[in-house]
């Protein structure tokens, strides 16, 4: 490792993957050491050839050990070198993947293995744990959790828009049918709008179907300095944008007072852009992996991230134009809904924009040429958001 | 060199008489680092804090950081669940991903969080792995002095340190703070929590909040230190995996951040180590894994008051232990008694995090005169 001062060219050499479940078997180890050598071995990489590790989970709690990644780091081969982990909640899934960028950006590493895995299964309650996230004098007394703050969020979105919670079906419709074909989905399925809408209500206007399953997983990419990867990878894909955004803790403090749009997300798109040198999303991103706990959310995201107006998210997908033979495809993995929710594992949106790029994304491949993709994260208690921004030499 | 700068540190301790709220710490803190830097919250570009769930009780528990650190609207949610200095590392990393962006690096700890003997005791506890390790220690009245009491008696052992010696070193350290001073007597009267580590030689939990701004072009163009280099690393969590007789996260820890800094002996360019004595063994270990004395001669290296000085102002000894803020204020304090009127030098900054101190970060630090 050497350090120096100039930001450098970094890559993403590789990813990895492994079906999402509920209740796996295999204990977080052995979830994380499955994805570190999918990688590496896609990589054409031994673990010694690693610099540094950073893991991500979104909480504690979830696992129940505090610290719970100090066991883990031998799963992805990280025992005797630079190791850390991240935990910004749901948003982990993206803002690990920044953190990793960064270690390789600034030079202290070459090449970084960056692992994000969750398994919520083995939590008796999360929504106790979520609760728990709440300040407590205001907030957590209410008895606050995710579902029932998801509800007033697409209540305020629905309204500031005027959408219908049919356009939020018409989103679990195209998610949980492109997990079909999906061979790391939990949850593929060729489902109707009606069915959708005749789901049972968790918190009105949010539906089960609306709703990501509970799931248990990890995900794996190794980023490489700009040197190693023009000796390994003759088409790489590089790292071209990160970007974050994050709102006050309080409710009565934020600056993004209506919940129905995400200031914070769209900052973070922002700032992604700016370093992508991104001006017109709608047309220079060729594909979108946007963090979808909820119907409502990919929505949100896909506006935040300029891929089509503001409220217009919902005409986009039922026009097709997100579908994977759409003009600009959109979770063709299934994103959260379809493939699955493990948390900080929501790293798969990274791992998906990667593999679409790469033309290794197999019956979720899309039509058009993919040389740019962006996909986001969203946590802290709905007020992260992470954004990268993956491409190809133009 | 890094190319990174510590343009400012801020530390904060409640008063007496006074309970302020994490954030009200937290602000203080990040207002004096502001302050000694020269610049307004405005110049923020960026954030890593470092924070534990457990510890505090709740879930994404660095999530008030934001309001406190002037961070809202802005990309400073990053949170490390390791020590104060791996947050130093994330933050080196993002100035020199990011020139010129300014990088609030922060942890802030209550005492009070852990509200009782009995939650510290729980939380110590489901520190452990669930399957091999949290069953041996079930019910152990101190479980994170457990780890270090099987270090200390490997340590000692093998090197033919005696308790005596343990004792005395941890009273000379606590005998530096004004209110945590004990008598090597005191200490080993005291009762035993992990043999041969007794209550004493714990040091005592504080409340503390730290906050270091770094950039590689530093606002007002003054700086209080240059990061010359940084290292992290991590060894197995599972005792049983690995030799509790040496330091291994420190050591590989320093080898990066020497590697960097350009330092081949630092027994003789350090000028000064602040390594971490919750439980005094540490310090021992650590001052090995610096490369500041041989396997074995760190106890009577911490005796002599030749250069490299460890610990001068005694440490978590003196100061107290609060987990993940205290290396950063170790590291903050001596910045400014290295500096005012006393030379500068290099500056040497250690601290552990998980199961038995399994993961360790270590700065090297040219503090200006």
């Amino acid at each position: 490792m050497s350090a120096t001062n100039g930001v450098r060219r970094v890559g993403v050499l590789s990813v990895g993957m492994m079906p999402f479940a509920r209740a796996l078997a295999e204990d977080t180890q052995e979830l994380v050491y499955r994805v570190s050598k999918d990688a590496l071995d896609r990589a054409g990489l031994r673990r010694d050839d690693v610099d540094a590790v950073v893991m991500g989970s979104a909480v504690d709690p979830f696992n129940g050990t505090n610290e719970s990644d100090k066991f883990l780091v031998a799963g992805a081969g990280g025992v005797g070198k630079p190791y850390y982990r991240n935990a910004t909640s749901g948003s982990t899934a993206v803002s690990t993947p920044s953190l990793a960028y960064e270690v390789v950006a600034s030079g202290l590493a070459d090449i970084v293995l960056c692992v994000c895995y969750e398994k919520m299964s083995d939590n008796e309650n999360s929504q106790k744990v979520f609760n728990y996230v709440y300040d407590p004098g205001f907030v957590r007394p209410v008895g606050l959790n995710v579902p029932i703050q998801c509800g007033l969020e697409a209540r305020a979105y629905l309204h500031r828009y005027g959408i219908s919670e049919e356009e939020m079906a018409a989103v679990s419709v195209k998610n949980l049918g492109n997990a079909v074909v999906n061979p790391y989905a939990q949850r593929g399925r060729e489902i109707t709008v009606e069915e959708v809408l005749e789901s049972p209500y968790i918190s009105w206007p949010v539906k089960i179907l609306d709703t990501s399953p509970v799931s248990d997983g990890a995900r794996a990419a190794v980023f490489a300095s700009e040197s190693v990867i023009r000796d390994l990878d003759d088409d790489p894909v590089w790292v071209r944008g990160i970007g974050r955004g994050a709102d006050s803790y309080w409710y009565m403090g934020r600056r993004n007072k209506d919940l129905g749009r995400l200031d914070y997300a769209y900052l973070g798109a922002k700032l992604a852009y700016e370093m992508a040198g991104i001006e017109k999303p709608a047309e220079e991103v060729h594909y979108a992996e946007p963090y979808d706990p909820f119907t409502y959310k990919e929505m949100q995201h896909i506006e935040a991230l300029g891929l089509c107006e503001e409220g217009g998210a919902g005409r986009f997908v039922q026009e097709g134009k997100a579908n994977r033979d759409g003009d600009l495809p959109v979770n063709s993995s299934g994103g959260l809904l379809g493939e699955g929710n493990p948390i900080g594992a929501g790293m798969s949106r990274f791992n998906w924009c990667w593999l679409q790029i790469k033309g290794q994304a197999g019956d979720c491949q899309v039509e058009r040429d993919v040389d740019t993709a962006a996909c986001t994260g969203w946590g802290g208690m709905y007020q992260y958001n992470a954004t990268v921004v993956l491409g190809r030499d133009a | 060199m890094t190319g990174v700068s510590i343009a400012g540190v801020g530390v904060a301790e409640p008063a007496e008489d006074e309970r302020p709220s994490h954030a009200e710490l937290l602000y203080r803190a990040t207002r004096a680092a502001l302050d000694d830097a020269g610049i307004e919250r405005e110049a923020i570009t960026t954030a890593v804090t470092s924070s534990y769930d457990y510890v505090e009780g709740r879930p994404l528990s660095n999530q008030f950081t934001l309001d406190s650190i002037g961070g809202v609207m802005k990309p400073c949610d990053l949170r490390l669940g390791d020590d104060g200095l791996h947050a130093l590392a994330a933050g080196v990393s993002a100035a020199l991903a990011e020139p010129g962006a300014v990088v609030v690096v922060a942890s802030v700890q209550l005492r009070r969080s852990e509200h009782s003997e009995e939650a510290r005791r729980v939380v110590q506890e489901i520190s452990y792995e669930p399957v091999w390790l949290r069953p041996v220690i079930a019910g152990a009245r101190n479980p994170e002095a457990l780890s270090f009491g099987l270090r200390a008696q490997r340590y000692m052992a093998e090197h033919g340190v005696s308790e005596d010696d343990l004792a005395s070193l941890v009273s000379r350290r606590s005998g530096l703070g004004s209110s945590a001073a004990r008598s090597a007597e005191q200490i080993l009267d005291s009762a035993v929590v992990a043999g041969p580590l007794r209550e004493l030689h714990v040091a005592p939990p504080t409340d503390v909040a730290a906050a270091l701004i770094v950039s590689t072009d530093p606002p007002s163009g003054k700086a209080r230190g240059a990061i010359r280099g940084i290292g992290w690393s991590a060894v197995e969590g599972m005792l049983g995996l690995r030799d509790l007789g040496e330091d291994e996260a420190t050591a590989a820890a320093a080898r990066r951040a020497y590697e960097q800094a350009g330092i081949a002996d630092p027994a003789d360019q350090v000028d000064r180590v602040e390594a971490y004595n919750v439980y005094g063994i540490d310090e021992l270990q650590a001052v090995e894994a610096l490369g500041i004395a041989s396997a074995g001669g760190a106890i009577d290296a911490v005796r002599g008051k030749g250069s490299p000085v460890v610990n001068p102002t005694g440490a978590q000894q003196s100061a107290g232990w609060a987990r993940g803020p205290a290396s950063l204020a170790g590291t903050a304090r001596a910045l400014g008694e290295m500096a005012d009127g006393n030379g500068g030098g290099t500056l040497v900054s250690q601290g552990w995090t998980g199961c038995g101190g399994c993961s360790s970060a270590v700065a090297v630090i040219e503090v200006a005169a």
